[in-house]
């Protein structure tokens, strides 16, 4: 079963992320901050996470430069989901690593669903 | 001044983050604006979709309603962002070479549904061909097309035609939308590409409509360096201009 971490710091928008994941057959972890978001990477390797920018504590831009840093965990596929969407934004975030940047308010569900599914590696 | 509900850490946090992202408030607010707007949009989609249980009939419509409404907020919300980048001479420009005509048939082929449920037909013509090979932003480009296509058909109510043409000139290329709808009585003309100008016809017939459109058009056409200008007649019709100059590779 693959696995899905969502790090998200919004309550109803964690919910709605995880109960369509959880829906389509993923097991799903999730955290409201990036620090647990490292701590559930490191305990269960996720297959994807996706990853708010605006975070309590750490940004998701200070995540994923961690993440891409250490050999272990460089190679999970990062989706950022953020409601920023600013061209700058944008290229910050691919450039540290992310696989795609989707402005939250712009895809349905059933589109996040669909475009995560080819960044998964494959099997 | 927008007042943000934030706790003072979040405050400290927003504006060390601001100077870490390189956003401005604006920004920011958008931000704050969308994450509820997706909120409603994802939940109102996870009950539409009925998987949680069945609905019945008017409860799906409302919810429908709920969820056609808060997309119009969050177009809004969207459109409002770029006004801001506009007016603060922050809109880049992701340049690319391509074919004008080619992008301009992804439009019209993205709008064929729009225009048979419209009783609408359509045709497309490439003048003084081939066209050179332009340098511009896919994405805003497109949205202006969009934009003027959509135009044409919600100010043709009772169906009609569309002539779309793309002219190759010496020095730039000019694309031409042309309607045989409502079109823009003369009282109503001077304010067309202002912000938040919405005429007599456009609340007949685009009720919802943010006033924007026309305005976000214009400022990507006028960064690319390019002009956009109309022609209309009250009962006989509207055509909307766009030029691109042709730049030496």
């Amino acid at each position: 079963m693959r696995s899905i971490l969502i790090i998200e710091d919004d309550p109803t928008i964690q919910k709605a992320l995880s109960e369509v994941m959880l829906s389509e057959g993923y097991k799903v972890y999730t955290s409201f901050e990036a620090d647990g978001g490292l701590e559930k990477v490191a305990n269960n390797k996720p297959d994807l996470i996706l990853l708010d920018l605006i975070l309590p504590g750490k940004s998701g831009f200070e995540f994923l430069k961690e993440i891409k840093n250490s050999p272990s965990t460089s190679s999970i596929p990062v989706v950022i989901l953020s409601n920023l969407g600013d061209e700058d934004e944008v290229r910050q975030g691919l450039k540290l690593g992310a696989v795609d940047f989707l402005v939250k308010a712009d895809y349905d569900l059933n589109e996040v669903v669909k475009i995560i599914k080819k960044y998964f590696p494959k099997k | 001044m927008i007042q943000t509900e934030l706790s003072p850490k979040k405050k400290r946090k927003v504006a060390s983050l601001e100077e870490q992202l390189k956003t401005d408030f604006v920004t920011l607010s958008s931000h704050q604006l969308r994450t509820p707007l997706s909120a409603v949009k994802w939940f109102s989609e996870i009950l539409i979709s009925q998987k949680r249980g069945k609905l019945n009939r008017k409860q799906l419509d409302y919810l429908k309603e709920v969820h056609r409404s808060n997309e119009r907020a969050i177009a809004l919300v969207n459109d409002l962002l770029q006004v801001s980048r506009v007016e603060k001479g922050k809109l880049h420009l992701d340049l690319v070479r391509l074919d004008i005509a080619e992008l301009f048939e992804e439009v019209i082929n993205t709008n064929k549904l729009t225009l048979s449920a419209n009783k609408m037909t359509y045709h497309f013509e490439i003048v003084n061909g081939p066209l050179p090979a332009l340098e511009v932003d896919k994405a805003k480009v497109k949205r202006v097309m969009q934009n003027l296509f959509l135009n044409a058909i919600k100010y043709s109510p009772n169906g009609g035609h569309i002539d779309v043409v793309v002219k190759r000139t010496q020095k730039e290329v000019v694309c031409s939308i042309s309607d045989s709808g409502l079109g823009i009585p003369i009282d109503q003309q001077d304010g067309i590409f202002q912000k938040f100008y919405r005429g007599g016809n456009a609340a007949k017939v685009q009720p919802d409509g943010t006033g924007l459109g026309l305005f976000i058009a214009k400022s990507f056409v006028e960064a690319h360096k390019g002009k956009i200008w109309f022609e209309s007649e009250e009962g006989r019709g509207t055509s909307f201009y766009f030029s691109l100059p042709i730049k030496a590779k």
